[in-house]
């Protein structure tokens, strides 16, 4: 029965999903609502779908059904549309088993074609080729009982306009276009999303206000039934496929208006078939927004949705601000060098060339050379070592071009001495500019992080020594490049991570120490015992274990809350957080988010943390709705200064309230003492002892 | 303008000297030390003075940082507290990122009083008393052993304490340089690192995380180094796979020179002595070769006199000039090998505050004590120095203000000229009570 689960969370899930809420209580509320409403409609769908997951059963896709996840619903919209029309019935059960199947095949191929070509989400396309398949099939079918009545309801509320016609179309989306079943729905949004409930109102309202101003006619505008697709529109686009903020909710009122005279065309256009004109409009205007987006490299669109905006809004702001999606890169040089040239630099980073970044070496003087700096030997970055930034394959080097004298370049072959890397996360790495002669490596070779490749030199294009970076999407040189962070470096005594320093700005390797590595090595069956005291005394004992995720991420648990970890380039984080706010774990995620792996005295780093560390649940959800607005009202930011080889401060404010906190490591293995200050709280968390299992 | 009288002379001509134009005489006169003239320093403070600036020593440690660390990525520099341990050259250096190496209990404490941090202690020298090792096993240093006993001591120590003790084994071997040091820790060659590493294994309570070897002073070939590096890096490996210890650092010691000019060295110092930059290339590159990507050890450098040296100056003045038997010219300067120990191996440069007319002639300069070896330099070429000129003795900043003595008078005061150009006092002269204040004179004598 275990493996049933699963199943009913995914079909339930499938209710929720159409409207973007894939979660199994909204469904169940979804699926109850329509049962109870219309048993004719609730009963098709669920027909419908059922015989899709069995269909899936029977071919051997039940793990592909499950991980279509809410777009399952497809064949659910189809069971709806065909007991919207027709009554529950020995042939139409048939029927709705016949196209339950269709449409899950459908959804099955079409959603892997369109992910695989144009990465892009399948959506509704199935439901919209399903239903009027079903529709046109139906014509001949006339044993099928036509539903005489659509769904009425006994009790009608009198509301202005605008609301009743919202509330309608909300209805329509789930073949009940009625306000009552549009306000419950209405609340079952505003209960798991007020982004999305938010979106809906404004999306309609956009849509069916520039319909009105179109048409001259506001009763028509407002009992359209198919403006429901203003209201996909504005959920897929503003709070799903793009992060919520404030450009994405203009973005959803766009495409919304922009979607107003398709949805009049093709409810003219398919009128002339007889048939309704269902939810064709939400899928192109959708498909293509996000398919242009998409080829301009908007940077904000979701890569995976959470379940809902807020949550992957919150992701978002505590992720992706701390670890950016773009390839990241080691330092490929040694010492302390200073950014030349950056992306869209001055003099040669342009057009497809534009990810780029030229380094040479300057001193108290910002001077690049001592003396004259007639001789390539004067030069501070001459004939100093280069490593590779990645671990790959050298596909390409080139070799034999001379240094050029300061002051000239050969333009004949700018790249000079060159050698490209493939990284098998998908791109390949340029170090351009080698001093001849010098290579370490070869064709062909497979190297790893921080291998010694060559020296620093002025061949090709270069009127003085420095090393030109990039990363590319091709394996020929001078393919369009592709931006790229350093995962870790030192500026001016601050550890960065996860970024690259602006022209003109130094950088510095920060390479890891063995021994912080080893003691941040935290592994599956350690257990450390702590103790709790606060400011009255009072003592509390609590084991935290390390346990492993199923999606492979470690964390550290007291049996409830989850304190999710990693060690990446340089540093050691925490991820993320699962749990209450009561748990001790917060504590640790507050006093150390991230730990560069090279303390020493006087080093200096920031890190921002997630809303769950710092505020009870109801207020984090507030704060999502009001981030998505105005991103900058709360950035929970931590700033910390190491004091010596295992211990560090810091200080964390967001809004009125201020930390302090110390963390001390413990020499051999973990965290040793953690004291919290400020706001009320005073306490110190201590190591008591330690076992470690198996 | 009118040239003063000189007095007429004859002097023997001079061929095949190793100069050019530019190293006459303008070259001899300094008017200034950092922008502050000589006579104010020396009507304020005295002569003879010890002067040091600020600006020399930390661009001296920036310029070595960067040079080394564009060179290899993983490099701590450790400040050599006997070549001057002053507080205010060490709290620069500490400032600037430096650990400290520390060889006696004095250099230990006086490094713990500055406040420096145990871990960012590197203890070395061949006698480690046993109270001042506790204390640096409890403070967490880094201790380099020199021999067997004390890794007795050590295990002792251990089983005290109750903890596995990370410790650095000192190494001499043959790197291709005379003389070989090899006094200092155990030898390579002779296999008695193995030996020493397999006892110590055997102990159980010591592990080792580190290779040390100090080749010697002055070393004027920067391959010595690089197959130091080598050497230690195989050793290394050796340890790593036969013993299971992580070796985190190789320490290279020292021995780097300054552009002191040392006796016996025919070549000026700008062509006989190679530049650092020539040790940095040749050391990074063995190590980066020797090692697999990722897992570069750290090296430690303990540069002393190439960081200090060049930044210190002693202002002395001529007190009494005569002529010796031969004809000879000498002069008598009030500071003497009691003040600078490194005479006795250097050369100086030796400035005149002001450009002084006259020929210039061989003479010899003598210090004020009343003993024949007090020679500051036994041939210098100087114009004819009239009594109370101030000369200016550089580079002096390594070891003198260590090794000189309070012998016949007294030690002078110790300027240090600040980034802004303020001369600040950072050790006062002696007198008579700091000389007596530890003697005691029994009740029958007085």
């Amino acid at each position: 029965m275990r493996g049933l689960k699963p199943v009913i969370t995914s079909i339930l899930n499938s209710y929720s999903g159409i409207l973007f809420l894939p979660h199994p209580l909204a469904g169940l509320g979804i699926l109850i609502l329509l049962t109870l409403l219309s048993p004719n409609l609730g009963l098709s769908g669920l027909i419908c779908v059922l015989s899709a997951y069995l269909a899936a059963r029977f071919l051997g896709l039940r793990e592909d059904f499950l991980r279509l996840d809410f777009y399952i619903y497809n064949p659910l919209l189809v069971g709806l549309s065909i007991g919207y029309f027709f009554r529950i019935g020995p042939l139409s059960l048939i029927f709705l088993a016949l196209m339950g199947i269709f449409t899950f095949l459908l959804t099955y191929s079409l959603s892997s074609a369109l992910s695989y070509y144009f990465r892009l989400p399948v959506l509704s396309l199935p439901f919209v080729m399903g239903s009027i398949t079903a529709a046109l099939a139906s014509y001949r079918y006339s044993n099928l009982f036509v539903a005489l009545h659509p769904p009425e309801f006994f009790w009608s509320p009198h509301l202005p306009l605008w609301l009743e016609g919202f509330l309608r179309s909300l209805g329509a989306i789930f073949f009940m276009p009625h306000p009552v079943p549009g306000l419950i729905l209405f609340g079952i949004l505003l209960v798991f999303s007020r982004i999305l409930a938010l979106l809906s109102l404004a999306g309609y309202l956009a849509g069916t206000l520039t319909s009105y101003l179109l048409t001259g006619s506001a009763h028509q505008a407002f009992s359209d039934p198919n403006h429901f697709n203003f209201v996909l529109i504005a959920l897929a686009t503003g709070g799903v496929f793009l992060i919520p903020s404030p450009e994405s909710y203009l973005l959803a009122l766009m495409a919304s208006v922009v979607a107003v005279p398709l949805t009049e065309a093709s409810g003219i256009f398919w009128e002339k078939f007889g048939l309704p004109a269902f939810a064709l409009p939400f899928n192109l205007v959708t498909l293509l927004m996000l398919y242009s987006l998409g080829l301009s490299r908007y940077r904000k669109l979701t890569l995976y949705y959470r379940g809902t905006p807020e949550r992957t809004l919150d992701y978002y702001l505590h992720r992706e601000t701390r670890f950016p999606r773009d390839p990241d890169l080691e330092v490929p040089v040694s010492g302390k060098w200073t950014v030349w040239q950056g992306p869209n630099g001055r003099f040669t980073h342009k057009g497809a060339w534009r990810y780029a970044l030229d380094l040479v070496i300057t001193d108290e003087e910002g001077r690049t050379h001592t003396g004259e700096g007639l001789d390539l030997n004067d030069y501070y970055a001459y004939r100093k070592p280069i490593f590779s930034p990645v671990t790959g394959r050298v596909v390409e080097l080139v070799d034999g071009l001379p240094d050029e004298p300061p002051g000239s370049a050969n333009r004949d072959y700018p790249w000079g001495n060159h050698i490209i890397i493939y990284d098998p996360r998908g791109f390949y790495v340029v170090l351009a500019h080698i001093s001849p002669g010098t290579f370490r490596v070869k064709k062909g070779d497979w190297i790893v992080k921080g291998t010694l490749l060559g020296l620093c030199g002025s061949s090709g294009y270069a009127p003085e020594p420095h090393l030109h970076i990039h990363i590319q999407s091709g394996p020929e040189i001078g393919t369009p490049t592709l931006p790229f962070v350093f995962s870790s470096y030192l500026k001016n005594g601050e550890f960065r991570d996860f970024s690259l320093p602006p022209e003109k700005e130094t950088l510095e390797p920060a390479p890891p120490e063995k021994r912080l590595q080893h003691i941040l090595n935290l592994l599956l069956g350690d257990r450390y015992i702590y103790e709790i005291l606060d400011r009255k005394g009072s003592r509390q004992t609590f084991a935290l274990r390390v346990e492993m995720a199923p999606d492979g991420t470690f964390y550290l648990t007291d049996g409830k809350a989850r304190l999710y970890f990693a060690q990446r380039g340089s540093a050691f984080y925490f991820l993320g957080y699962d749990g209450s706010i009561r748990s001790p774990l917060r504590w640790f995620f507050l006093a150390a988010p991230k730990i560069p792996l090279a303390l020493r005295p006087h080093l200096r780093w920031t890190d921002y943390l997630p809303l769950e560390v710092v505020l009870p649940p109801l207020k984090k959800e507030l704060y999502l709705l009001l981030l998505s607005l105005y991103p900058s009202l709360l950035k929970p930011r931590g700033r910390y200064r190491a004091l010596g080889k295992l211990d560090f401060e810091g200080e964390i404010f967001y809004g009125k309230q201020r930390f302090k906190v110390y963390t001390r490591l413990a020499p051999q293995k973990g965290f040793e003492e953690i004291k919290i200050q400020g706001s009320g709280v005073f306490l110190t968390i201590r190591r008591k002892e330690d076992e470690r299992q198996g | 303008m009118k040239k003063p009288y000189q007095k007429p002379s004859i002097i023997k001509l001079r061929v095949g000297l190793l100069r050019d134009k530019k190293s006459g005489l303008l070259r001899m006169v300094r008017r200034e030390i950092d922008g502050v003239p000589v006579k104010d320093l020396v009507r304020k403070f005295g002569s003879p003075l010890f002067v040091f600036s600020e600006k020399r020593l930390r661009d001296q440690f920036r310029y070595l940082r960067r040079l080394f660390e564009s060179h290899y990525p993983r490099v701590e520099f450790s400040w050599s507290y006997k070549t001057n341990y002053l507080d205010a050259i060490c709290r620069i250096f500490h400032q600037e990122g430096a650990s400290a190496e520390v060889v006696s209990d004095f250099e230990y404490h006086k490094a713990r009083r500055l406040g420096v941090p145990g871990e960012n202690i590197i203890f070395n020298g061949p006698y480690k008393p046993r109270e001042i090792l506790k204390q640096a096993v409890l403070e967490g240093a880094r201790i380099n052993v020199d021999s067997m006993d004390e890794i007795l001591d050590l295990e002792e120590i251990a089983r005290e304490t109750g903890q596995k003790i990370r410790i650095g084994l000192r190494i001499n071997m043959d790197t291709g340089i005379y003389p070989r040091w090899d006094r200092f820790g155990f030898n390579l060659e002779s296999g008695e690192v193995l030996s020493v590493a397999r006892r110590i294994a055997a102990g159980d309570r010591l592990e080792v995380m580190g290779l040390h070897c100090h080749q010697g002073t002055f070393i004027l070939d920067p391959e010595a180094y690089a197959r130091a590096a080598e050497k230690l890096l195989r050793l290394a490996r050796k340890l790593e796979e036969e013993f299971g210890w992580n070796i985190e650092y190789l320490d290279l010691g020292g021995g780097f020179p300054s552009r002191s000019r040392p006796k016996g060295l025919y070549l000026p110092p700008e062509v006989g002595i190679p530049p650092l930059s020539e040790y940095a290339e040749r050391i990074a590159r063995s190590l980066l070769l020797g090692t697999m990507a990722r897992d570069y050890p750290l090296l430690v450098l303990e540069i002393g006199r190439a960081l200090v040296d060049e930044a210190g100056f002693l202002i002395t003045t001529v007190r009494s000039t005569k002529r010796l038997a031969d004809g000879r010219r000498a002069h008598i300067l009030d500071a003497g090998v009691n003040l600078l120990f490194t005479a006795f191996w250097y050369h100086f440069r030796i400035e005149i505050e002001r450009e002084l007319p006259g020929p210039p002639e061989p003479c010899t300069l003598y210090g004020p004590l009343c003993m024949n070896i007090d020679v500051v330099e036994e041939n210098a070429w100087l114009p004819p120095l009239p009594r109370g000129t101030h000369l200016i003795l550089s580079p002096v900043g390594a070891y003198n203000l260590t090794q000189w003595m309070q012998f016949i008078t007294y030690r002078p005061r110790v300027v240090l000229i600040g980034e802004s150009g303020q001369v600040e006092v950072i050790r006062e002269a002696e007198t008579l009570e700091d000389v007596v204040r530890r003697e005691r004179l029994p009740e029958h004598l007085r």
